[in-house]
């Protein structure tokens, strides 16, 4: 399943004195199974791209289509789930099973397919059905909170995922957590990820690919390391290179030999001690 | 001086602060960190009394937050800034919300003009003074209730993840003027974060497990202790990372330094 933007612009408030157009002229094409980070400063448009691949919001000049068709009727993709960042806002239901099957409901599934589609949905969250499902959202805490919004949104079986966000917020455990969730949804169910950050070291350690974001407009694509090795267009559209790749540099500037490669803590420490062991003194 | 002696602290029937003994000095950054759940947020309300203790006591400057008397003389040396900044803005324009503290310490109006002239200044937001807060970025916003605070005159500053949701360059703005307040104001800094880089730029680092102090140090000793740092849930700083990874492989001055600079240079020395 391939989703596929050609010169796709958005405008907020389009035809009226007050248009601000939010992304300019995007191309891009994602394809099945990629898990592709997409990164920029605050009001970069990577909230409003979100909801564009979506099928949430249509774009107000050029396309957005998947396998070569427009969102249905109603306006969205129903191969795509979006976790809106901050997603544990956003609940609503009684109990918990209610919060989870709301989505899937409204896609028409069953009440007999229901049971067993937020039983799996809970487990992949690793919220214990039996002990949840009963539970008013609003008694968890807000890691759980985030959870059941996961797995409503799991529910609805997505080809593609996209998570605006998605450890905003949590402590290492939780953020440790969410990572683990998205690469099984990655690699064993063969889920597209769109993963959508302004954390540099996160992005760095699980991308396949990034896409930056500045001012409405795509200015890089690639690879991690192509992508963090154009730092300069990095500084000026406000990121910075992830903090391994900052040591590198800065130690490269003072004159010690190493590639400026890295970007992950064990690739600065691999280059680090590589350079200490072949010529630094103990 | 904020004394923090003996605190309990129970939401309904779950114990969440258990027998809290803390001194935080004017002119200290303390950070407390811990994982989701540890207290930390419940601790940092009780030293202005936005929850009160319910056994022990809390002193700022000999006042006790039980005296309701007291209590109003603490709210105006103990500002706090919250996580979330839309939850405590309240005017329609950048200057009078930063005017609405010392207004309602029925100060003379130059002195409050003064102060907040001094505070936009500070803070780095004249440009913005006659904006509506809600039009402005996460990261200005919280500048302004820092600039809040200023305008107080506050002598201590409590602040809950007031970073946790911004980017890098909002959050380096915000930690630019926390440094100014610290440094130029000799104010009391305690700064609760699970984001452990900030937690360096603090003087001593305590941190909690399950409502009690589970170990206090300086930064570069807790740091060090990477069995505490993953009993707490937490994950040492990339740099902190590289730091251990080369202490293990036999560069021991190496263990517990996390900040780039330091690291640098002791590098540097080596070569």
């Amino acid at each position: 399943m391939q989703i596929e933007l050609t010169k796709a612009s958005y405008s907020y408030q389009a035809d009226s004195p007050f248009a601000v157009e939010a992304l300019h002229d995007i191309d891009l094409t994602i394809d099945a199974n990629e898990l592709v980070a997409i990164i920029g400063h605050s009001g970069s448009g990577k909230s409003t791209l979100a909801q564009l691949l979506a099928g949430l919001i249509l774009p107000t000049a050029g396309s957005v289509l998947i396998d070569g068709a427009k969102p249905s009727k109603g306006g969205v993709f129903r191969q795509v789930g979006l976790v809106f960042q901050y997603p544990e806002q956003q609940l609503f239901a009684e109990t918990i099973f209610e919060e989870v099957a709301f989505g899937a409901k409204n896609y028409g599934a069953s009440e007999q397919e229901l049971a067993g589609i937020v039983e799996s949905a809970l487990t992949e969250v690793d919220l214990q059905p039996q002990q949840f499902m009963e539970r008013s959202p609003f008694s968890l805490s807000g890691g759980q909170k985030r959870r059941v919004a996961i797995a409503s949104i799991l529910a609805i079986n997505p080809q593609i995922m996209i998570l605006d966000e998605p450890t905003a917020g949590l402590d290492q455990r939780g953020r440790r957590w969410i990572i683990d969730l998205v690469k099984r949804l990655w690699q064993q169910q063969g889920k597209t990820i769109i993963w959508i950050s302004h954390n540099m070291e996160e992005v760095a350690d699980i991308a396949q690919r990034i896409v930056v974001l500045s001012a409405g407009k795509k200015i890089l694509d690639g690879d991690p390391h192509q992508v963090f090795a154009a730092e300069q267009q990095l500084f000026t559209s406000g990121l910075d290179l992830p903090q391994p790749a900052q040591l590198v540099r800065r130690l490269r500037q003072r004159g010690i030999p190493l590639s400026a490669q890295a970007i992950t803590a064990q690739e600065a420490y691999q280059e680090i001690a590589a350079w200490l062991g072949g010529g630094g003194d103990v | 001086m904020i004394e923090i002696k003996g605190v309990c602290f129970a939401y309904d029937d779950t114990p969440v602060l258990k027998d809290i003994n803390l001194n935080i000095a004017r002119g200290e950054w303390l950070a407390i960190i811990g994982p989701n759940g540890s207290g930390k947020s419940t601790l940092a309300r009780q030293i202005n009394g936005l929850l009160l203790p319910d056994s022990g006591n809390v002193f700022v400057d000999g006042l006790s937050v039980l005296n309701s008397d007291q209590l109003w003389q603490i709210r105006a040396k103990v500002a706090f800034v919250f996580q979330n900044p839309d939850n405590q803005l309240v005017a329609t324009s950048v200057e009078d919300d930063i005017a609405f503290g010392p207004e309602n310490l029925g100060l003379a109006p130059e002195l409050i003009s003064a102060r907040v002239e001094n505070a936009l200044k500070i803070t780095g937001l004249q440009q913005l003074r006659n904006k509506p807060p809600h039009l402005l970025s996460g990261g200005e916003k919280q500048r302004v209730a820092i600039a809040g605070a200023l305008a107080m005159a506050a002598e201590y500053l409590i602040m809950d993840e007031p970073t946790s949701m911004l980017d890098p360059q909002l959050r380096s703005q915000v930690l630019a003027a926390v440094k100014q307040l610290y440094t130029d104001y000799q104010m009391g800094i305690v700064y609760v974060t699970n984001i452990l880089e900030e937690a360096f730029l603090a003087d001593r680092v305590i941190a909690l497990a399950d409502g009690a102090i589970v170990a206090q140090g300086t930064p570069t000793q807790i740091f060090a202790d990477a069995g505490l740092i993953s009993q707490l849930g937490l994950e040492l700083p990339s740099i902190c990372q590289i730091a251990s990874l080369l202490a293990d492989a036999g560069y021991q001055q190496l263990r517990g330094v996390g900040d780039i600079d330091q690291l640098v240079e002791a590098l540097c020395k080596l070569s």
